[in-house]
């Protein structure tokens, strides 16, 4: 017998709808309910004892797997800076109506994947764009305001993201009242069309 | 208010133990943290994964925001890396291989027990994009052979290129490389012949 089934047990209520639900869940895996709620508690307690969210985390992973689903890739960020750079000196316009372009798309599909696209523009920049410190979306007196702050965007990767928010919101029909950018901060304001 | 109806499981006294001790750190109370811990494990079980692969998942993550990788749509990246190539192949060529050897490096110097094993986990983690990626290790040599329909040219040889360079900073020399449009194929080995 190992350590861990020499331990002694204590009944712990929980409400029924969710037992069945976990009963049903055990079951498709094959494991034995007991087993399968103490897994679930010793995962969540290293999630918590890590100082991390586990409510986060299921969000985290919904957001990832849409990011896969659209197809985004890791990149070494500083060919990325290199590239975004180098291209603007070169070929700013086009550059910048790719990354619109781009937007449009993503703002596309995520109105067709999430109830609400515009927080989920945010919390996937916020993700996946780790140079950025934040990523705020507030509403104000029937107006929709993002804002993006980085110490460590360029100029250019500022001006470049600022386009594809830009085309996302335009590819949820949003109409944008204003937008301004300077190196590491992004701030637009728009509506929601209906 | 209606009665909620409630059954009873079994759990082991000593996870009751931690799980009420971390809730406390949490400020709610043990039945308010177990209720959430189960409905958000149905609500990642909904969606076919269970909380391992979640807690697997944001270590991805972690570990791609820690070899500075970001995330960025394949197609804008791919357009990017054909007009960079086009206007300034040599110095896009030098940044990328700039990067392979920056990032190999990382495993070099980590104090990792086994660098080349973990640069392979990540490597593996961080091309999901890929249809195929192979990379075995072998006694003084090492095969990768990737595949990837939506690769561009100019990306495949960048790719190439970085992989290149981190195999050359884990020591490897010499190399026999058959590369086109979507397909790597390369054997790299240590030593001089």
């Amino acid at each position: 017998m190992s350590v861990g089934q020499s331990k002694s047990k204590r009944l712990i209520p929980i409400p029924e709808a969710l037992l069945r639900g976990l009963m049903e869940a055990s079951s498709n895996e094959g494991k034995p309910l007991n087993r399968y709620i103490e897994e679930a508690l010793q995962q969540a307690i290293k999630v918590f004892e890590t100082g991390q969210n586990l409510k986060g985390m299921v969000h985290y992973f919904e957001i990832l797997q849409s990011q896969k689903a659209s197809g985004a890739i890791f990149t070494p960020l500083t060919v990325f800076d290199f590239m975004t750079s180098k291209v603007y000196i070169t070929d700013k316009e086009k550059l910048l109506d790719v990354w619109f372009k781009s937007g449009k798309w993503y703002g596309k599909y995520l109105t067709e994947k999430f109830e609400d696209p515009v927080q989920a523009l945010a919390d996937l920049l916020q993700a996946a764009r780790w140079d950025l410190n934040e990523v705020n979306v507030k509403e104000i007196d029937g107006k929709i305001k993002l804002r993006c702050t980085s110490t460590a965007l360029t100029k250019e990767g500022t001006e470049l993201l600022l386009k594809f928010i830009s085309g996302a919101l335009d590819g949820m029909k949003c109409k944008i009242l204003k937008s301004e950018f300077m190196k590491g901060l992004i701030l637009v304001e728009f509506t929601l069309c209906t | 208010m209606p009665k909620i109806r409630r059954k009873t499981f079994a759990a082991r006294e000593d996870l009751i133990e931690r799980a009420s001790e971390v809730a406390k750190k949490k400020g709610f109370s043990f039945y308010a943290f177990l209720n959430e811990i189960l409905q958000l494990t149905l609500q990642a079980e909904e969606m076919g994964v269970s909380l391992r692969s979640l807690i697997e998942e944001r270590g991805l993550l972690k570990a791609a925001k820690e070899a500075s990788f970001v995330l960025g749509l394949e197609n804008l990246w791919y357009e990017m890396t054909d007009i960079a190539c086009e206007k300034a192949k040599r110095r896009t060529l030098e940044c990328w291989v700039e990067a392979g050897a920056w990032l190999a490096k990382r495993y070099v110097s980590g104090g990792i027990k086994n660098p080349f094993l973990a640069f392979k986990r990540d490597l593996e983690a961080f091309t999901w994009n890929v249809s195929e990626l192979d990379v075995e290790e072998g006694k003084g040599e090492v095969s990768i052979r990737i595949i990837s329909p939506k690769f561009s040219e100019s990306y495949t040889f960048l790719l190439e290129a970085f992989l290149e360079s981190a195999l050359e900073t884990f020591g490897y020399t010499r190399f026999n490389k058959d590369v086109s449009r979507g397909t790597i194929r390369m054997k790299a080995y240590r030593g001089k012949s």
